[in-house]
């Protein structure tokens, strides 16, 4: 189960046309080059939901018009390195987000504009940290999410686990939140069941014993006991957004 | 969110002049980390391989006190160095009254003075003295129930950071605070980090390189990187034993040189007391001593006397990590449960008004080091290149 989790990171919502970032606007455009550049690097899945949470919670402090949000999209991937001790190279960092921004372009010269952009990054993590108050542990839902799958398992029984990819998708769905900024108004847990729930229903998968219209046996109150079906429906609903959202930027 | 091209921006950014940059970046205001003005500079209380450490003054109380650590940052062509960053999320995490208590992040102006380049500091509660202080001042003297007291407050603080899944990785008698009231305070956590129980399928990889050598276990001396909570045990130990030795026990010069004190006091490495010893990478390439027998209680007997206080030593300097005795069944030891009881500090203390910092004490005495030599005393004459 563990493999078909880590296996999300190879399904992104990035589409397969190169998304031109100089020249196409609007939402989620940032968080979809955070996201490409994150890839890249090879960094873990866990490492790139951390970037994102950063970057969303530095411009939920900030006007997004004030700051270069390609710069501190950089600076959050090369800071998320460091808090999940999955340091990369600034140099690979620099390297990777120049060329993701001005495609096809030579890896630049150690020249002043590197050092200029090395110095840049650097300053705008100092920038971030202050921002956010130090406060750096970041709890992400996937380790709720796989513990969910995990109880959820024999439960499922064996036939439905393995025809159908619940793991698989709901660690997709849980990964691609973390394009919007809306994942910051939820707990993690909820996050979690939402996404496993989102993927339920996607396969049509009914858990075993209960009904879907008895609001007094929600599946999910075992491992949420706080979750209200409306606020549920409201997180589904913002997951799916994403979807919407990237097929927008697709479209421009 | 908005956000419009990268190129547009760029072009709001020209409005502004060099001056006028500089001008909005030494102004402006982050609510959430203040300057570091708001405290006055006092004295230099520490310095070392992590910078350096101040006690100021709060001044708008005027009263209180604060030790600012300075986040080393020349050179820092990577940025927040990554064991800053390591070091305020554990500190934030742990929030205990045997753990130094980090009160928030200051910074300087940044100005052209320093090329808009701010200080950060790492802000603390003020602890009047570290351990290693109060040890090497020989007017200070401990009796049985405080150094009861004392280790008592330091298993406290460690049954909690291995509680929270954290080591420490930098326990010495220096990096041990105490306030004047008596309150013991775990410091420095520049080399902790955060651990994980290995699975028998995935073993951790931790740096070996960490923890002062004349307290450093044997186990990563021999190389492990699969190590726990038992390397801050051995710190322990090394400390217990020096409440009463008065200076720190085993003062190898060289890892190897660290290797031959511990053998000759707690006996030789074999499998037989250390089963997967002979694993670690280090111990079939380096020379250790053979034949030696265990003789903790019998050298230490004559400083610690107290009978039950040899017992814990002994449990606390066991050569294989899986079987030194862990923070909570020390806790449990019959030392903290036997008269005298572990007594309260802040009496004996209030007899010292100066605070004492190993950084500000005179240097440990030849004496000390000399009564060093009676323990460690080595019977193979071989071997011995000590410098003292």
């Amino acid at each position: 189960m563990l493999k078909n989790v880590v296996d999300c990171q190879n399904m992104p919502s990035t589409s397969r046309l190169r998304t031109n970032y100089r020249k196409q606007s609007g939402d989620g455009i940032c968080a979809r080059y955070l996201f490409e550049c994150s890839i890249k690097l090879s960094m873990k899945p866990l490492t790139s939901a951390t970037a994102a949470i950063l970057f969303h919670r530095f411009f939920k402090e900030v006007k997004a018009s004030d700051y270069d949000e390609y710069l501190i999209a950089a600076s959050c991937l090369y800071l998320a390195g460091k808090i999940k001790d999955e340091m990369i190279k600034i140099r690979d960092v620099i390297n990777v987000t120049h060329n993701t921004l001005h495609r096809d372009s030579p890896p630049l010269e150690l020249g002043d504009e590197y050092w200029s952009i090395r110095d840049a990054i650097v300053q705008a993590e100092l920038l971030i940290t202050r921002m956010l108050k130090y406060d750096l542990s970041i709890e992400l839902p996937h380790k709720y999410l796989l513990y969910y799958l995990k109880s959820l398992k024999d439960w499922l029984g064996n036939e439905t686990w393995e025809t159908i990819p619940i793991a698989k998708s709901s660690a997709a769905y849980l990964q691609d939140f973390h394009h919007s900024p809306e994942i910051l108004k939820f707990q993690p847990n909820e996050v979690a069941v939402c996404a496993l729930s989102l993927a339920l229903q996607t396969y049509g998968v009914q858990i075993p014993l209960t009904e879907e219209g008895d609001d007094s046996q929600l599946w999910y109150h075992v491992f949420c006991k706080d979750l209200t079906k409306e606020r549920h429906w409201n997180i589904i609903e913002c997951i799916m957004e994403v979807y919407n959202k990237d097929a927008e930027l697709n479209a421009l | 969110m908005s956000s419009r091209p990268r190129e547009g921006r760029a072009e709001d950014q020209k409005h502004l002049t060099l001056a006028e940059k500089q001008k909005y970046i030494e102004n402006y205001d982050f609510i959430h980390c203040d300057e570091s003005s708001k405290y006055e500079k006092v004295a230099k209380i520490g310095q070392g391989t992590f910078g350096e450490v101040f006690k100021a003054r709060e001044k708008k109380s005027n009263k209180k006190f604060v030790a600012m650590k300075k986040v080393l940052m020349d050179h820092e062509k990577e940025g927040f160095p990554i064991t800053a960053l390591r070091e305020i999320r554990i500190l934030q995490l742990l929030k205990h009254e045997n753990v130094v208590n980090l009160i928030e992040i200051c910074r300087t102006k940044a100005t052209v003075a320093n090329n808009h380049r701010s200080t950060f500091y790492l802000v603390f509660d003020f602890c009047e003295h570290d351990l290693a202080g109060l040890l090497s001042n020989i007017n200070v003297k401990f009796s049985l129930g405080e150094i009861k007291k004392v280790m008592q407050q330091l298993l406290n603080g460690l049954y909690y950071i291995h509680s929270n899944k954290i080591l420490h990785r930098d326990m010495k008698a220096a990096n041990v605070l105490i306030t004047k009231t008596g309150i013991l305070k775990l410091a420095d956590f520049g080399l902790a980090r955060a651990f994980s129980v290995p699975k028998a399928d995935s073993k951790n990889r931790y740096t070996n390189r960490v923890v002062t050598l004349w307290y450093r276990p044997p186990e990563l001396l021999l190389g492990d990187r699969n190590y726990g909570p038992p390397v801050d045990m051995w710190g322990a130990g090394c400390i217990m034993a020096e409440m009463w030795t008065r200076s720190p026990i085993m003062q190898g010069g060289t890892e190897q040189q660290q290797l031959q004190y511990i053998s000759q006091l707690c006996g030789s490495f074999t499998p037989e007391v250390w089963p997967g010893v002979e694993e670690l990478d280090l111990y079939k390439t380096i020379e250790l001593l053979k034949g030696h027998k265990r003789k903790v209680k019998e050298r230490l007997r004559p400083y610690v006397k107290d009978e039950h206080g040899c017992d814990l030593l002994d449990k606390l300097l066991t050569l294989d990590p899986k079987k030194r005795i862990d923070a909570d069944s020390a806790l449990n030891h019959d030392f903290f449960w036997c008269d005298p009881m572990p007594c309260d500090l802040s009496k004996m203390l209030s007899q010292h008004l100066q605070s004492m910092f190993e950084y500000l004490a005179p240097r440990r005495t030849m004496k000390y080091q000399q009564q060093m030599n009676q323990i460690v005393k080595t019977q193979d004459n071989s071997l011995i290149d000590r410098v003292w």
